[in-house]
């Protein structure tokens, strides 16, 4: 007679088919010793699953929310920083030039300071700028 | 509206946060869990839920629908697992810590819990001595409830991979419990 033994794991966890599960059954049936392995395996089991009960967790999303919110949107709002930047950079240079060509050289009235004066300038046309950085690259190289 | 794992993953990579909430408010516990039992550390399993989640956020672009979300998810928690047990060997901490079953419910009699405390950390304990992949599948199944089928898609192996796993352990198992499983059968056969 061969034993069953090598498909009691499966039986018991409901894996044979059903030709595999009768055969299986059938045996057991006049097998004593497949029977006494069945039934501890059986034992282990109940053991194994009333072993080591896992407390309840409390909700994890406050604690992942203060980690996930900043990556939630991580490239749009990268790129809209980036443009700020390169925006920033921009009129910094703008202000750059403006401050070193005639209204920073202008005196300055008591109490105002040059970020007055150029606010109160007007903006300056994109060849008032290249003159600038002509007049600039001339100075430069005299 | 209770809606299916795959649609709230959907909603999760199109940047809903409410579906990602509610996928985690319906898996923490499941991985939690999961984490616990393979790591017999709470501590530990609470910190690998949260990277779980983390990863599940991070990848909802890259998960494919196709109603197998629970096998997914307990994959990347196992990598987790896995990432902590090798960083313990590394390590040589101590592979059991019985703070998993000091849970263990406590009744009107007292030695009766110590008793029951006891078995549980035994079983606990050889639990943890298994290979590692038979512990996986181990815990999959009989504390996650998983088919062979689940338990082969998690652990990427085939069913019949799956039902040696399981055969081994319990073979394992009942060698390293044998008095507490063997004096029943012992007390029949008499």
């Amino acid at each position: 007679m061969t034993h069953v033994t090598d498909r009691i794991q499966a039986w018991l966890d409901g894996e044979l088919s059903p030709p595999d599960a009768a055969r299986f059954q059938d045996h057991i049936q006049q097998c004593p010793h497949c029977r006494r392995e069945l039934d501890a395996c059986r034992r282990l089991w109940e053991l194994v699953d009333t072993a080591a009960p896992v407390p309840e967790l409390a909700p994890l999303w406050p604690r992942l929310a203060a980690r996930l919110r900043p990556q939630a949107r991580p490239q749009r709002w990268s790129w809209s920083y980036r443009g700020l930047a390169v925006a920033a950079s921009a009129a910094g240079l703008l202000l750059g030039w403006q401050l070193g060509g005639p209204v920073a050289s202008a005196p300055a009235h008591a109490g105002q300071t040059a970020e007055v004066g150029y606010l109160d300038a007007d903006w300056p046309s994109l060849d008032q700028l290249w003159l600038q950085l002509e007049n600039l690259n001339g100075e430069a190289g005299s | 509206m209770c809606q299916d794992d795959d649609s709230l993953m959907r909603r999760t990579a199109a940047g809903e946060e409410l579906a990602f909430q509610q996928l985690l408010a319906r898996w923490q516990q499941p991985v939690f869990s999961f984490l616990a039992h393979m790591l017999s550390s709470v501590e530990e399993a609470e910190d690998m839920t949260q990277e779980t989640f983390i990863k599940v956020f991070a990848q909802a672009g890259r998960y494919r629908p196709e109603g197998k979300f629970r096998s997914w998810v307990l994959r990347i928690a196992g990598n987790q697992a896995r990432s902590v047990l090798r960083r313990r060997r590394i390590l040589r901490w101590v592979d059991f810590n019985p703070a998993v079953h000091d849970h263990a419910a406590t009744g009107p009699n007292p030695l009766q819990d110590l008793a029951r405390r006891e078995t549980s950390r035994e079983v606990q304990a050889a639990v943890q001595s298994l290979p590692e992949r038979q512990r996986q599948a181990v815990v999959l199944k009989r504390w996650q409830g998983l088919s062979y089928q689940e338990i082969a898609e998690v652990l990427e192996t085939t069913v019949p991979a799956v039902e040696s796993l399981l055969q081994r352990a319990a073979d394992s198992l009942r060698q390293r419990l044998a008095l507490l499983v063997e004096p029943a059968s012992r007390k029949e056969q008499s």
